[in-house]
């Protein structure tokens, strides 16, 4: 193990290393500060920059992009009452009251360092986490993979927005899409239409972009809004004595997040507000709540920073995403040839402590690039989208034909980006969709290597206690997300 | 277009593409040499089965929701924007045109025409701020790709 943790360091700690995690984070500050712009769609941008890359250079861009997107979400939320990412949305509650108390600096500085100080412990929690994770998950064979990817699949219900049927019946199609190429036992060609190209598969890369960016693209080109927001940014500053006053809250606020984001298909919007309610149901003034309270700001940003972590740790030590970024990044480790999981964690165990320090390095920078950020703020938000988006537009099309020079990737990502823009317009989410396309090929080789080693008995599956507590906990979550659809439901009759 | 109404529709058009994928594509494309799970028609088999319940959930629920009475439940009732499908409509084809041109010609009679299009698209005017962006972009993403990540685009 120390020898590991020295390779990781070796590996790591090198000039191109630490720029990336710079350039990572920095780039992610951007497009989570940028309304419109999100975390998800910057990793679906910088992946086809990665391929050139040694995989933990990669990923220090990679997760360096994840992280800053997910804290300056707070930058507009507190100044210009617009959340940069979904998960701000608590923050705008207290946040922007503040500014308008003549207090924006003080809110942004709460909020940067509430923010590192959740992405730093959620880091740590991920590091035991995981790695206690993946030491049980060793003992996982066919039977075992197959059950605990039918219990990711209950993900799709979290990441479905408001249908689950919606989110199903997408889950559903990208299982199809998953299908395509060569069957993983036998290699007969499926959906391949004597393309020799499609043998493969289909392009990861190409759906990725397609579904997440292009579809992006085509959506904001209806928006007519070209008017340009000039924002007076107050310097963030904060005491560290009002840091040492908000404390239990910032904790109580990363302990949520981190649990929270570790539940597949949970998040960090309703982390953020659950830790916002908690907060206010523990402080001695809940009268402020709403009105401008540094509190509010602490406790939202906390949690949301905290998912990171939290959300990373079904990741990297099962190969289970459990939010839409994390099955981007699934998408991008496997693009990279790497499968998440206890065999990652077996075979390259020097690359995972070296993905690990890099988190930790991503979160110790975040302060500086923070300030910086909320600093220019003023020059990032007046970027007109008649340049930011055109750009994009060409960036997606050399990223996808860069990864394997071939014009078809091309079509399929316009094809996706179409899909994914027709989904959206008709409220089915896109999430749903990546993730049944990244699980099939991994469900179909455990099923059917287990039905292989079982002469096709499909007892098997529940021939093992791992594999019955995978299924318990399927039906356990398939109850209780049935349960608080129909809750909700009468709440909404209500 | 009532979500009501989009949701019945979407449901038939995924009744009649599972309808498809079962009956036409699969025996047809999907090659077999095993019964039950071990064949490659399992899982492609399964999945069309889960689209086609989709599909039929879909319908039903739609049929059976509530019409919008009162001024409040419209207002709340979600509509399929459809207005400025046209402009998305037109993002995508210049992006088939870079794609087309891109093969025929190479890069730099792609991009330069392209990026103008779709900056008049996302509203620029000023024809000096397209020309130079135009020029700028083109000019800096074959430095990244072409001379940064060895990717030859010509």
């Amino acid at each position: 193990m120390i020898a590991d943790l020295f390779s990781a360091l070796d590996m790591l700690l090198s000039v191109q290393n630490l720029i990336a995690i710079f350039a990572g984070v920095a780039f992610g500050v951007f497009m989570g500060a940028v309304p419109g712009l999100t975390g998800t769609m910057g990793i679906a941008l910088i992946i086809p920059l990665t391929y050139a890359f040694e995989p933990i250079t990669a990923f220090a861009l990679l997760l360096g992009t994840y992280k800053g997107a997910l804290f300056s979400g707070c930058i507009p939320a507190i100044l210009i009452n617009t959340p940069g990412t979904p998960a701000a949305a608590a923050t705008v509650l207290d946040g922007y009251p503040l500014t308008q108390k003549g207090r924006g600096g003080e809110a942004m500085g709460m909020a940067l360092w509430a923010s590192v100080i959740g992405d730093v412990v959620s880091t740590i929690a991920l590091i035991f986490g995981a790695i206690l994770l993946a030491q049980l998950a060793t003992k996982f064979g066919p039977p075992e993979f197959s059950m605990l990817v039918l219990f990711s699949l209950t993900i799709v219900a979290g990441v479905s927005d408001d249908s689950m049927i919606k989110g199903l019946i997408a889950a559903a199609v990208g299982f199809i899409f998953g299908t395509v190429g060569l069957d993983p036992m036998m290699a007969t060609p499926r959906f391949t239409f004597g393309e020799i190209t499609m043998l493969n598969g289909i392009s990861l890369m190409a759906m990725l972009i397609g579904l997440f960016a292009v579809s992006e693209l085509f959506i904001q080109a209806e928006t007519s809004t070209t008017s340009i927001t000039r924002v007076v940014v107050p310097k963030a500053q904060i005491g560290w004595a009002r840091i040492r006053e908000k404390f239990p809250t910032i904790m109580r606020g990363s302990v949520i997040g981190i649990v929270l984001g570790s539940i597949p298909g949970l998040g960090a919007t309703p982390a953020a507000f659950l830790s916002y309610s908690e907060a206010k149901r523990a402080s001695k003034t809940p009268e402020k709540f709403g009105k401008g309270s540094l509190d509010g700001v602490a406790a939202a940003e906390s949690a949301n920073n905290a998912t990171a972590g939290g959300a990373l740790i079904p990741l990297m030590a099962l190969g289970v995403p459990g939010d839409v970024v994390t099955a981007v990044l699934l998408g991008a480790f496997l693009i990279h040839g790497l499968a998440p999981g206890p065999q990652l964690f077996a075979e390259n165990l020097d690359l995972i402590y070296a993905i690990f320090i890099a988190l930790l390095v991503a979160a110790l920078m975040l302060p500086v690039i923070g300030l910086a950020a909320i600093r220019l703020f003023s020059h990032i938000v007046v970027i007109p989208r008649y340049v930011l988006y055109p750009i994009i537009a060409t960036l997606c099309l050399l990223g996808v034909f860069g990864f394997n020079s071939n014009p078809t990737d091309l079509w399929v990502m316009l094809g996706f980006g179409f899909l994914g823009y027709t989904m959206r317009k008709l409220a089915f989410p896109l999430a749903p969709m990546m993730i049944g396309f990244v699980l099939e090929p991994i469900g179909e080789q455990s099923v059917r290597q287990a039905l292989t080693i079982s002469s096709g008995s499909w007892w098997v599956f529940v021939s093992t206690p791992i594999s019955i507590l995978f299924l318990s906990l399927t039906v356990l979550s398939v109850a209780f997300i049935t349960h608080r659809t129909f809750k909700d439901r009468k709440v909404v009759k209500a | 277009m009532a979500q009501k109404f989009s949701d019945t529709i979407s449901g038939m058009v995924l009744l009649f593409f599972s309808a498809v994928l079962y009956f036409y594509l699969i025996p047809n494309f999907v090659g077999s040499s095993e019964a039950g799970a071990m064949s490659p028609r399992f899982f492609p088999r399964l999945g069309t089965v889960l689209i086609g319940i989709g599909g039929l959930a879909l319908i039903t629920i739609s049929v059976l929701a509530k019409s919008p009475k009162s001024p409040e439940d419209i207002l709340n009732t979600r509509n399929v924007d459809t207005s400025k499908t046209f402009i998305a409509l037109l993002v995508a084809v210049s992006m088939a045109a870079f794609i087309l041109l891109f093969q025929w010609l190479g890069y730099f009679y792609a991009a330069p025409p392209v990026i103008v299009v779709l900056m008049v698209l996302f509203g620029a005017r000023n024809p000096l701020v397209i020309l130079l962006t135009a020029a700028i972009t083109t000019a800096a993403l074959f430095a990244v790709f072409n001379l940064g990540l060895n990717l030859p685009l010509v």
